[in-house]
This record gives structure tokens, C-alpha cells and sequence, in this order.
């Protein structure tokens, strides 16, 4: 079951919970562990899904789900000695724009890092309220003010 | 030319493409690690554990004549086994598949009510089970009833009120150690989301 489940209903979307996954956490154990829990949850919970949205909205959803519920292990084992976790920088991918961009877009709070990861994944504004559960009318604005902000951060990281 | 943001992360999207995912696939033989799960898993686990308790007091009781001991106990412990099934109803009834503001809050409002629950439970219930109970079985009856017999009824009963109130407390302190422990850092993360969530909801158009 688990491996035919896996490359049916998991497979496609492993970029995405990955992508997500890796904005959420800061280091490669975290990742896993988001990573892991985000499919288990969607292996525990398909029998749940009603074709009332598409499949990648629900994956979106228990993804996110699971990345705002999780704890990090960084803060119990964190010595002092280095620099904070959120000051360590991203060394996951060869570009290293991308890399910058993961850093700035991990500074923002939980619900902007959402809304501004949807928004690049090309969710429409109305999925990206259905998958949030808020309003539709308010996302708009809010992604063109996390842009701002990301700009800023990136402009402070080349200078 | 610089790249836009929406262009830096298509170059990621590619990147990732290639990435060594993990390749844990056994599902079905993994725990979970939400603190949802977890709680539900060790509830459920408390009611059977608490159906065995009920069954071997009695029946130990039973055995030992201690009836009135019995009844009290069972009657305490079936208490408990109720409410225990009322909250595990209620963390089920939390879906993962909810969208994000409606899941945060039922998480949220669920962990609250297991808290208050608990904390009642600690405060006044756990000196309700020990104080009559433990001088009981300790002691024996006949050595209660003459303890009980050679004090005044107000010495009795200010002694049972000292002790309750000092079990309460420790209780009361005992549990609220242990949520501020296991989980105020996740409880505060919750309120914190909530609460960007709510800001997003009511963000002035334009």
C-alpha cells in the first residue's frame, strides 16, 4: 500500500511539501521532520478528501497545517557558541539567489511566509484565502507589502 | 538585468526538481509528531489504561471487603473515564485538512479546554481521590475510624481541609509546571499565527 500510495497521491507534490517544508525550517534534520510528518499526515487523512477543492489545494493545506504546528529542535540545542539559528544561511541550493531568497522569506512571520509561498507557487488569490481561511479581498495587498519587504531584506543581505 | 523574486524562485522550483528527498516511505509503521496526535494518542491510551485500573480496584476491593472504598474509587475513576472520552471526541473532531485559520483556532481552543480540564482535575480532584482513600488503605479502617473517633469533628475537618488545600496546590503548581514545559513554546506559536491570521483578515484594502 504505502509505496503505491506514495508514487500515486504523494509523489507529484514532493516538490511542493519540500519547497514549503524548507522555508519553515532552518536546518536538514527539521526539514525531514516537517517533510516526513506532512506525508504522513496526508497518507493518514486522503480518505478525508472530498474532491470538494483540488487535491493540491488539500496538500497546500496540511502542509501548511503542519509547518504552523511543528516545533523546531534548534532552540533545546542551541549552545551559545554559535550564531543563532535564524542568522545561520541557507546553503540548500547550488544558486545562491535562491538561497538568499529562502533566508529573507524565512525572517517573515508565519502567516506572510504562506501567503508570500503561495503566492510564487501561482495560487490564485481566492485559493490562496481558501487554503489560509481568510479574506480574499486582504491578499492582494498583503502580497504586495511582503514583496516590499522581501526586497528590503535582500537589498540589506547584498549590501 | 536583476531578477524578480518570482524569477529566483522558479530557479529554485528547478533545483529542487533534482533534490534528494527523503526516502522514508513506511508510513503506516511511523508515529506522528504533532502535539495534536500525540495528545490524542496518550488520551486514549490514559481511557484504556483507566478501564484496567477500574476493573483490578474493584476487584482487589472486593476481595479486601473494602466496599464503601471500592464504590468511591470507581465511582471517581468512572468520572474521569467519561470526561477522558468527551475530550478525545473533541481532538478528533479537529481535522488537519481544515484551512489554516479554522485548524490553528480548533487546535488552539482544544489544547485550552484539555488544559482547564486537567488543571481542575489536578486541583481538586486529585486531593478529592487521595484524601480519603490513601489514610484508608495505609492505615486500615479501624485505625481512620479511631483517628476519626478520638479528634473533634472541627479539628477532623480543619486537618482534611489543610491537607486538601496544600494537595490542590501542589497539584495546581504540578500541572501548570508541566504545560508551561511540554507546551507553552507551541501554545504561544499557535496564538501568535492566530493572531497574524486575524491581521490578514482585516488588512485595509488599498
Amino acid at each position: 500500500m504505502s509505496e503505491d500510495f506514495f508514487l500515486k497521491y504523494i509523489a507529484p507534490y514532493t516538490g511542493i511539501i519540500a519547497k514549503l517544508c524548507r522555508a519553515y525550517t532552518n536546518n536538514q534534520e527539521d526539514f525531514e521532520d516537517y517533510y516526513q510528518e506532512v506525508c504522513l499526515q496526508i497518507w493518514k487523512n486522503h480518505s478525508n478528501f472530498k474532491n470538494q477543492s483540488k487535491w493540491s489545494t488539500w496538500v497546500y493545506k496540511i502542509t501548511l497545517n503542519v509547518c504552523m504546528c511543528m516545533l523546531r529542535k534548534e532552540k533545546s540545542t542551541y549552545t551559545g557558541f554559535l550564531p543563532e539559528p535564524n542568522e545561520v544561511q541557507n546553503t540548500a541550493f547550488k544558486n545562491e539567489n535562491v538561497n538568499l531568497l529562502y533566508d529573507a522569506i524565512k525572517k517573515l512571520n508565519e502567516v506572510d511566509k504562506a501567503v508570500i509561498l503561495l503566492y510564487l507557487e501561482e495560487k490564485s488569490y481566492k485559493e490562496i484565502a481558501q487554503i489560509m481561511g481568510t479574506n480574499f479581498n486582504t491578499i492582494g495587498v498583503r502580497i504586495n507589502r511582503i514583496k516590499e519587504r522581501l526586497k528590503i531584506l535582500l537589498n540589506e543581505t547584498n549590501h | 538585468m536583476k531578477q524578480t523574486i518570482e524569477d529566483t524562485w522558479k530557479a529554485g522550483s528547478i533545483e529542487l526538481e533534482n533534490d534528494n528527498l527523503p526516502a522514508k516511505r513506511n508510513y503506516h509503521k511511523m508515529n506522528s509528531k504533532l502535539s495534536i496526535d500525540k495528545l490524542l494518542k496518550a488520551t486514549k491510551l490514559d481511557n484504556y489504561a483507566l478501564l484496567v485500573i477500574i476493573v483490578l480496584v474493584g476487584i482487589t476491593l472486593f476481595f479486601l471487603k473494602e466496599l464503601i472504598v471500592a464504590a468511591y474509587c470507581i465511582l471517581l475513576l468512572s468520572i474521569l473515564y467519561v470526561s477522558n472520552r468527551k475530550r478525545i471526541r473533541s481532538l478528533e473532531s479537529i481535522k488537519i485538512e481544515n484551512d489554516n485559520y479554522t485548524y490553528l483556532k480548533s487546535f488552539h481552543e482544544n489544547m485550552q479546554a484539555t488544559i482547564r480540564f486537567y488543571t481542575k482535575l489536578m486541583t481538586f480532584g486529585f486531593p478529592l481521590f487521595v484524601i480519603p482513600v490513601l489514610p484508608w488503605l495505609i492505615l486500615g479502617k479501624t485505625e481512620v475510624l479511631k483517628i476519626l473517633s478520638e479528634n473533634s469533628w472541627s479539628k477532623t475537618a480543619l486537618t482534611i481541609l489543610i491537607v486538601y488545600a496544600a494537595l490542590s496546590t501542589c497539584g495546581f503548581l504540578a500541572y501548570r509546571l508541566s504545560v508551561k514545559i511540554g507546551y507553552s513554546r507551541l501554545i504561544s506559536k499557535i496564538e501568535d499565527n492566530l493572531e497574524a491570521l486575524k491581521q490578514l483578515n482585516t488588512l485595509p484594502n488599498g
